[in-house]
């Protein structure tokens, strides 16, 4: 009867027949408010409310419960237990469309409150990796006197920082992506393009992608340095939207099974051209190691991480080009000018009487 | 007969001075006779580096070349300032530091020839192994007859944009006053540069002997002039290129 009289308020309706049932459904649905009778088989209203009160996951949603008279005594307990409100029966219609509503609203508030605390949260987080881990990273890779340490570090902070199993540096050079660095964990690898020991020996890694070929134009990474754009892919949901050939093709060679991956573009600002692709692939929780996507706070790091490499990378660069400039010393003479400067100085009859009187001295020296 | 070695640059603040104050000293060390002529009448200031006050200058080599004196007259031997000992013997020439003789002599000039024959009669009476002309910077009456008269010129150049295209005109002036022997010096060259390097690249481009790089030196700085560096610094690196310099002018 309550059932029907909340549906023709307007309110969808789940029965449970026992306080286990309301357990169950409360966990797989989303459930916004929970009238509690007290008296229940299986398990009563008391224990309900406090197993609801336990979970981490239902503790937030409110509770009425339904008292008759006899029950009135243990209802500050009920209270004290957590239970949102009661409502006597037999049910006076205004009286329960006036706590409904109240203990709705009331949730809604809770709700906002909660969502509000959990953004601050996550902005100090951010805030914190920044400064306690994504800057210092910078500010050493800043320091780097050498090309393929810079390169090493950054993909070695990069897993780190958001524990991932496996990662790949490429850098554009003439249109073409070229793996410089591959680390895996699991796998035990790491990997620096040498003359006898190219990436390719790793297996399923092709070591370059020309950014220009067709068919490779819906490939994640050509499409974070040819558009600057940063991709996150859940690979067990198979997204149509990218060519995930090569990550299939890797995984094959090499018995290994990637669930999550993410392309972030190398570019130390955004007025900045694309000098390389980061990817990281398998997340990992830090608590207990299990798989997990790419949070959007962990990519968020990843993308200040690479500009701050690809910043490093750009400033060692311009610094060994200018000492190699400088070493080369570079020197210009204009020639025609060099004629005439000494035309105008030789051509002088002081100069040719100069000349004269010194081959006399030397003649009569020697 | 004594070799008689210019030392040139086409800009100032080369180091003329103080490589010819090393260049002298180390020859004096190999036992020779040495005389130093300060012919920057403008701004002279070899003098410094000997020790010798303007106080005790009587007469210069402006008195000279105003028939005041004779160029033996305007000779000092500073061969016991150098402060270390040494076999051979230093005598320098300065030119006047008075601001009055300076702008009288630039505004009348004087006989070029006269220089000439002074330092002739200086050779011969001192009995000089060499003469060592510090020059004033760039080609003029002047630097041109010191040029001409020379037996070896050492050309100073810094590794500098300044003075690539001005050392390219004075080695053609030199040529074309068939100075029997042409070395280039690259003076106060930084610590990035490869030195092996350096050399090579002008000596292709000027198509000239280059007889020492020398890099730049904090210590030369420091002394600021206050003395010949190769005699206070008997073992530095520096003093070693200035050793090596001084045995290449010898070695004809």
């Amino acid at each position: 009867m309550l059932s029907r009289r909340l549906q023709r308020d307007g309110y969808r309706v789940v029965v449970a027949h026992h306080g286990k049932q309301a357990l169950e459904i409360a966990a797989a649905k989303e459930i916004d408010l929970v009238l509690l009778d007290v008296m229940m088989p299986v398990m009563d209203g008391y224990e309900t409310l406090a197993r609801f009160k336990a979970s981490e996951e239902l503790r937030h949603i409110p509770i009425i419960m339904l008292t008759s008279l006899d029950e009135q005594g243990s209802l500050a307990t009920c209270i004290e237990a957590g239970a949102e409100d009661h409502l006597p029966k037999p049910f006076d219609p205004v009286l329960l469309r006036a706590r409904l509503s109240g203990s709705l609203e009331r949730k809604r508030s809770r709700d906002r409150e909660r969502e509000y605390l959990a953004q601050i949260v996550a902005e100090k987080r951010r805030a914190d990796d920044l400064i306690h881990g994504v800057i210092p990273i910078g500010v050493a890779l800043a320091g780097e006197r050498n090309e393929a340490r810079i390169l090493a570090r950054t993909l070695i902070e990069a897993r780190r920082f958001c524990g991932a199993d496996g990662g790949m540096l490429q850098l554009l050079e003439n249109d073409e992506l070229i793996v410089v660095q591959m680390q895996c964990e699991s796998m035990q690898q790491s990997v620096s393009p040498t003359a006898t020991r190219p990436p390719s020996a790793s297996g399923g890694v092709p070591q370059r992608v020309n950014l220009k070929d067709e068919g490779k134009s819906r490939r994640p990474e050509v499409m974070a340095a040819s558009q600057g754009l940063t991709i996150n892919i859940d690979v067990v949901s198979d997204p149509a939207d990218y060519d995930l050939s090569a990550v299939r093709a890797f995984d094959q060679s090499n018995a290994y099974r990637t669930r999550s991956i993410v392309f972030v573009p190398l570019r130390a600002s955004a007025e900045s051209d694309v000098s390389g692709v980061l990817q990281l692939w398998n997340a990992t929780r830090p608590t207990d190691g299990a798989a997990i996507p790419f949070t959007t706070t962990s990519v968020e790091m990843l993308q200040s991480l690479s500009s701050l490499a690809a910043a490093a990378l750009q400033a060692y660069r311009r610094e060994r080009e200018l000492r190699h400039r400088i070493r080369r010393l570079e020197i210009k003479i204009d020639e025609r000018e060099r004629g005439t400067e000494v035309a105008q100085i030789t051509e002088t009859d002081y100069f040719k009487r100069l000349r004269k009187q010194a081959r006399e001295l030397r003649k009569r020296s020697s | 007969m004594a070799d008689i070695v210019s030392i040139h640059s086409f800009r100032g603040g080369t180091g003329k001075s103080n490589t010819t104050a090393n260049i002298a000293a180390m020859l004096a060390a190999s036992g020779h006779r040495v005389g130093v002529i300060d012919t920057d009448i403008q701004s002279p200031g070899i003098h410094v580096l000997f020790a010798l006050d303007p106080s005790e200058v009587t007469y210069s080599l402006n008195d000279f070349l105003w028939e005041r004196c004779s160029i033996r007259d305007a000779a000092y031997d500073v061969t016991g300032r150098l402060g270390q000992p040494v076999s051979g013997e230093v005598h320098l020439i300065p030119s006047s530091l008075r601001t009055g003789e300076i702008t009288r002599i630039l505004r009348d000039g004087y006989d070029v020839s006269l220089l000439n024959d002074g330092l002739q009669t200086l050779i011969s009476e001192l009995s000089l192994d060499y003469l060592l002309i510090d020059t004033h910077p760039g080609l003029n009456e002047e630097t041109l007859l010191s040029i001409a008269i020379s037996d070896t010129l050492v050309l100073l150049m810094r590794p500098d944009h300044q003075d690539y295209q001005g050392t390219s005109v004075t080695v053609e002036v030199a040529r074309s006053l068939e100075v029997p022997r042409l070395l280039l010096v690259v003076n106060n060259t930084p610590a990035a540069f490869d030195v092996a390097e350096v050399e090579a690249r002008v000596s292709q481009t000027y198509q000239c002997e280059v007889a020492a790089v020398i890099q730049h030196c904090e210590e030369l700085m420091t002394l600021a002039s206050a003395g010949v560096f190769s005699m206070r610094y008997p073992g530095h690196m520096l003093t070693e290129t200035y050793r090596r310099l001084a045995a290449r002018i010898e070695n004809r």
